[in-house]
């Protein structure tokens, strides 16, 4: 499980997970995750395409980062293409709750239609 | 041709993902095309998990889960059994809908995802152990 922490505006910032988000995967980045996107206190879009397994745990982590970015004034959107990552964040309905863009650009017009 | 994979996993979280990636390898071994694959993985580490999690156990000597998996021409058919107190996950009732970030609840995903993405879901109770087969069908 590998994380990325990719160049981004200075009010976002982006990260890219690849590898498998399953418990295992879960136990390995989530501290690492909520430092790069949580405590940074910024708009994050977090790039899932190079996902291969999504699990409840993983979708859990995403949840409760999105919780807290809320909590502090900013917002998550989920960078998702494969059928596999797509599909899972529609049975976890995580999807009704963060946005899901189909890439970097249509997330970041995201972020700037939501703009307050 | 029918081929099974057959493993007894301790109830212990860190011994699940060895057994995943073993499983994954044989199902690749076995021709298993990539979306079957996957939903059987995905079947074994919610299930499994949620087991590991929750389930309670008479002794310490019941504490495991069979794990079968068997193929044929048509279907991969993953087969979870355990000797904890009676869970159908089939009647597992849902999470809340979600409304909004700040009300929503972050547990009791999995098997809604489970039975989503693998749709073909069975359980009984044979012999005071939970089993559950979760049925995909291989590409033609």
């Amino acid at each position: 499980m590998n994380l990325r922490v990719l160049e981004a505006p200075p009010t976002q910032v982006h990260v890219a997970l690849d590898g498998r988000l399953d418990t295992a995967g879960v136990d390995a980045i989530e501290v690492k995750f909520n430092a790069a996107v949580v405590a940074r206190r910024k708009d994050a879009v977090v790039d899932l395409s190079a996902l291969e397994f999504l699990s409840s745990m993983g979708v859990r982590m995403l949840l409760l980062a999105a919780k807290a970015l809320e909590r502090a004034g900013q917002r998550m959107v989920l960078v998702a293409r494969g059928p596999v990552i797509s599909a899972a964040l529609q049975h976890s309905a995580i999807d009704e709750l963060i946005p899901v863009a189909q890439d970097l650009e249509q997330a970041r017009s995201i972020l700037a239609a939501e703009q307050p | 041709m029918q081929s099974e994979f057959e493993h007894r996993l301790p109830v212990d979280l860190r011994a699940l993902p060895a057994l995943a990636a073993e499983l994954r390898a044989w199902l690749a071994q076995h021709g298993v095309d990539a979306q079957a694959a996957h939903g059987i993985d995905f079947a074994l580490e919610e299930l499994a998990s949620n087991c590991i999690r929750h389930a309670q156990f008479a002794s310490v000597a019941e504490a495991w889960i069979g794990v079968r998996v068997e193929l044929t021409h048509e279907a991969v058919e993953l087969r979870l059994d355990d000797g904890g107190e009676p869970f159908d996950p089939t009647r597992a009732p849902p999470p809340p809908r979600f409304t909004d970030l700040a009300s929503a609840t972050v547990g009791g995903r999995g098997i809604p995802m489970v039975l989503g993405l693998t749709p073909d879901v069975r359980y009984e109770r044979v012999n005071d152990r939970n089993v559950v087969r979760v049925r995909v069908r291989r590409a033609r």
